[in-house]
């Protein structure tokens, strides 16, 4: 089984990833930079990651959000993070970086964000 | 670990060779310890280490898991609770990967070590890589605002936050090690 697995919809303007699993070093920091690259590709910037079922991220896969959000934001689209575990929210306040991501708890009101 | 070898502390160095004799004796009493260390101010109070586990593992990616799990779960063999082993596994995998990556380079030729100690309530992971080393006191601070949106140096952040205590060494066979303690 992969370490990260990623599932994408659409909801309106936004699209969705569901990911579950890890976002470590290696496998899962690359399958969510391929997941946002693709998207990119596609023309589709405004991007909510859903962790709901991220168990875990380490330095690497933090230093991945970080990236996500960089490259997102320089195509002109928004990338915001969706249903953290308290272990993920608790690293993004150790890193500062709750103050950099939008994070949402309810999707509707992530999705209503972007308009 | 007897109950009396669990009531001394730690308190010295083994490699302090005035205090090797004492160390043999203590040995005769603590056979299951591989490390007795004395304290540098009293040579009646023993402090008895024991070394749980000790890996050798090829510098590549999936090494990183494979020595992390093994940390956790010797931790969670000695009662450690969930915080805990969160903790444990954040700081054994920066540890960890650090010393694959920057340390050794990736070079799977080359072996990155691992050791696992006990003593008086307390874990301690040392890591050591083969690499020039590096002053952690000057790696920048990631929480500060430059450096915010970098996409990485958070490891030692890390190691730091989730562990009581981080220390970095040179090895005097060379490469660097860093010993992560975790106590009660």
């Amino acid at each position: 089984m992969a370490e990260l697995n990623i599932k994408e919809r659409q909801a309106d303007s936004v699209t969705v990833l569901d990911m579950q699993g890890r976002i470590t070093i290696g496998e899962g920091s690359v399958a969510l930079r391929n997941a946002i690259r693709k998207l990119l590709e596609e023309g589709k910037k405004n991007i909510l990651l859903n962790l709901a079922g991220v168990s875990y991220v380490d330095s690497s896969g933090i230093g991945e959000l970080v990236s996500s959000f960089t490259s997102v934001n320089k195509e002109g689209g928004k990338l915001k993070l969706l249903k953290l575990t308290q272990k993920i929210q608790d690293l993004l306040a150790i890193t500062k970086l709750l103050t950099v991501f939008d994070t949402f708890e309810e999707e509707q009101e992530a999705i209503d964000s972007y308009k | 670990m007897t109950a009396d070898a669990r009531a001394c502390y730690i308190l010295t160095r083994l490699e302090h060779e005035s205090f090797q004799p004492i160390s043999r004796a203590a040995s005769k009493f603590y056979p299951h310890a591989v490390n007795l260390k004395l304290s540098p101010f009293s040579h009646l109070l023993f402090v008895v280490t024991e070394t749980i586990a000790q890996l050798s593992l090829a510098s590549e990616l999936q090494s990183i898991a494979a020595a992390t799990d093994k940390a956790v779960e010797i931790a969670r063999g000695l009662g450690y609770g969930d915080d805990a082993l969160f903790g444990i596994d954040m700081a054994v995998r920066e540890a960890v990967t650090n010393a694959v990556i920057h340390g050794n380079r990736e070079d799977a030729s080359v072996e990155f070590e691992m050791t696992i100690t006990h003593s008086a309530g307390d874990l301690t992971i040392a890591v050591r890589d083969r690499g020039n080393g590096f002053n952690p006191e000057q790696v920048a601070d990631p929480t500060a605002t430059e450096n915010l949106m970098a996409t990485n140096g958070r490891g030692i952040l890390f190691m730091r936050n989730f562990m009581d205590d981080v220390k970095w060494e040179t090895h005097p066979q060379g490469g660097t090690v860093v010993r992560l303690t975790k106590r009660r």
